[in-house]
């Protein structure tokens, strides 16, 4: 072997500790999620029967996975847009020099810091009809007590409350690194132009930071397709199956019902339709330039 | 967009998703092999006082087999089913462990738990109460041996009462309330002093509230049942008229007479906020030891028609995979057998679930509260429905208790946790 050809070996062997952990802690687990879905698994009795798709027709037949893939969409379809506009608007607001924006950053990426059971905990004693918080607030304003998370109407809507409040700091602080990035010169250049603050906005910072808005788009989006703890801590996918979540009725047939097949074929078809929801954002947000 | 970045973009997604936490790794897998001389004891983490009863049952065992070391897990109860799971699964790290005592026939039924019958005497057995005594079997093998018990009562606030100018309600099990004299009363002693609809003193609460281990009992008493004799159905159970009249006035109790809280909120009976809180027995030794400064008094279970408590707590199995089934045994019995089932009562305070030790401590179970549970447990008591599919069972029906709690139609409710609860009882026929 020449040493060149040694030399060419060298960064496969560097990269090789990180393909071998990713094979055995996350393409390996997959794979076996993925057969898993092909069979009943009785766990404690440790068999396995192959009933090759009847797990998957059974799910498209499931009443209660029909409702949380509805759910789960119009969660996605709310949560993640509502997110990513409000992250980035603070990150505009705070990308600016001073102890008070710097004070006012720290308060926003809060959230972000707590744990997300302790954040539904608090925001469940918060929310609660006949002696939270929110209520009594709003008894002192002379505005009736509303339901919250006891009431089907409402639910979902206390739910994404508290994950778009949990979440837009930590997407706030990747969006403001995006704009840090983006060279001052071009910023200078557009004033120098005459271009006022919305027109520099939509004209420059906008399409300047798509790279890293193509990165929080794809990421916020898969972590809020697989989002289980404020479901699980909060309303167990109550009242009447308004809050349930694909990733909820996982966890709830593969540990409640202790059937880890069905539950495997829920994150089978799960891991598809974040799938198609990820192409579909790539083939929209493609960038189209560098600077 | 071309295969190749398709195929790149799925292969991300793959990666990232990862497929959360499922547990892949539960699949069928070889048993290890377990030291001949170690035991190991999965068991719920309850904290002092109370683990010091399994600490004297294990040090007892070691006493009496010397060699044998036991390995004593003691896991939190929300994670301690999916460990035991894992554990069963694997058949790895478990000899001897807790069983919630409605999942005896779940795990009867896929033949995790080691039948006991030739291990115990027939006077052993008969020392046990008869309700307990019929939780530990499945198909005719006795597989679980109780540990501890529970009845629950009407803990009634005597000062609240009082000050109402109510009489305080009995506590002679003839002097049992109906559910809608608890209705008259809880309005009559409820206090909104503010008027702003959230009471000062509640009526009326529930411990557990959606908990079928307190709500079953509801429907049980007003006639219905909760299981087909065959285990097959729920249809014409707990959606019968009875059962739907039953549900309808839990959910009254929150929506149409508002004289209970719809979350739970802790501590209200502890400080003098709530008149009637149906509980469990161990909230007796909670108020005596802690909060000694309330007045109370343990009326008996409330019923519709005919009475009904709830009971079972913990009981005690053997892994049917053990290397060591005649030890494992040896170590269950140092915790259940009569003797330690006394040591256990003095430590723990749950209900005995043996008779003996009812009758080695008359100073305590001859006198109030402990006298009417003493009484409930031998007459009133019943299990909660002995299916395979009891976990379905209890988070579907909890669900439908849940939903009427917060204003859904029970009748509509209960048909719809009977298909959901059929679609899973199919599942182990």
């Amino acid at each position: 072997m020449t040493r060149r050809r040694a030399w060419s070996i060298v960064p496969y062997l560097c990269i090789a500790p990180a393909m071998v952990g990713l094979g055995l802690f996350k393409l390996y687990p997959i794979m076996e999620g993925l057969r898993l879905s092909f069979y009943e698994v009785r766990p404690i009795a440790r068999t396995q029967e192959f009933i090759g798709l009847a797990n998957f027709l059974e799910l498209v037949r499931d009443p209660v996975i029909l409702k949380a893939t509805w759910n789960t969409l119009l969660f996605n379809l709310v949560v993640t847009p509502a997110q990513i506009a409000l992250a980035l608007g603070l990150a505009v607001l705070v990308n600016r020099k001073g102890r008070i924006i710097q004070a006012f950053r720290s308060l926003f990426f809060m959230p972000a810091v707590i744990s997300l059971v302790v954040a539904s905990i608090i925001w469940k004693l918060m929310y609660a009809p006949d002696s939270g918080l929110i209520n009594g607030l709003l008894i002192a304003a002379g505005i009736p007590a509303q339901t919250f998370l006891t009431s089907q109407a409402q639910a979902m809507a206390s739910v994404m409350g508290m994950v778009v409040w949990k979440g837009v700091g930590y997407w706030m602080v990747i969006l403001l690194a995006g704009l840090k990035d983006i060279p001052e010169g071009i910023q200078e250049a557009a004033i120098v132009d005459g271009a006022g603050p919305t027109k520099r906005f939509f004209a420059i910072t906008l399409p300047l930071l798509s790279p890293t808005l193509v990165f929080v788009v794809v990421a916020d989006t898969v972590i809020n397709f697989l989002l289980f703890v404020p479901v699980y801590v909060m309303t167990q996918g109550g009242p009447s199956e308004s809050t349930t979540l694909l990733m909820f009725e996982v966890y709830r047939n593969a540990f409640v019902y202790t059937r880890f097949g069905y539950a495997a074929a829920i994150s089978t078809a799960l891991l598809l339709v974040i799938a198609v929801a990820v192409t579909v954002q790539m083939r929209f947000l493609r960038v189209e330039f560098e600077y | 967009m071309s295969r190749r970045s398709l195929l790149t973009v799925l292969l991300a997604v793959a990666l990232f998703v990862g497929f959360g936490n499922f547990p892949a790794g539960l699949s069928v897998g070889a048993t290890p092999a377990i030291a001949a001389t170690e035991l190991n004891f999965l068991s719920v983490a309850r904290g002092e006082p109370r683990r010091q009863a399994i600490l004297a049952a294990v040090a007892d065992f070691e006493k009496a087999n010397p060699g044998v070391k036991v390995m004593l897990s003691e896991i939190p109860f929300d994670q301690y089913f999916q460990k035991a799971a894992i554990a069963l699964s694997s058949g790895a790290g478990i000899d001897v462990f807790d069983v919630d005592s409605p999942l005896v026939a779940s795990y009867g039924h896929q033949g995790a738990l080691l039948a006991l019958d030739k291990y115990f005497t027939k006077e052993n057995l008969d020392d046990i109460t008869p309700a307990e005594r019929s939780i530990t079997s499945y198909k005719g093998k006795m597989i679980s041996a109780p540990m501890g018990s529970t009845s629950v009562g009407l803990f009634v606030n005597v000062d609240l009462f009082k000050q109402a100018g109510l009489k305080v309600p009995g506590t002679d099990p003839r002097e049992r309330l109906t559910w809608d004299q608890v209705v008259d009363l809880a309005k009559k002693v409820q206090v909104d002093k503010s008027g702003n609809k959230i009471p000062d003193v509640w009526g009326f609460a529930i411990q557990q509230y959606d908990r079928p281990y307190m709500t079953l009992p509801l429907i049980l008493s007003s006639g219905a049942g909760d299981l087909s004799p065959d285990g097959s159905t729920v249809d014409g159970f707990l959606n019968s008229p009875a059962a739907i009249g039953a549900a309808r006035w839990y959910g009254d109790t929150f929506n149409k007479h508002k004289i209970s809280p719809r979350e739970q909120v802790p501590n209200l009976f502890y400080t003098g906020k709530l008149a009637m809180y149906l509980a469990p027995s161990y909230e007796a030794n909670t108020l005596k030891s802690q909060y000694p400064n309330v007045n109370w008094i343990v009326a008996p279970h409330p019923s519709f028609t005919k009475p009904v408590t709830p009971t079972g707590a913990w009981h005690v199995g053997v892994f049917s995979g053990t290397k060591q089934p005649d030890l494992a045994v040896a170590l269950l019995k140092a915790y259940t057998d009569p003797e330690p089932a006394k040591r256990n009562y003095k430590i723990m305070n749950y209900m005995p679930v043996r008779i003996s030790t009812f009758k080695a401590f008359p100073e305590t179970f001859n006198v109030a509260p402990n006298n009417l549970f003493y009484t409930e447990i031998l007459q009133t008591a019943v299990p909660r429905p002995r299916t395979p599919g009891y976990r379905e069972y209890e988070d579907l029906l909890r669900q439908a208790f849940a939903n009427i709690r917060q204003g859904a139609d029970a009748a509509k409710e209960m048909n719809a946790a009977v298909e959901k609860i059929n679609v899973q009882l199919r599942r182990y026929k």
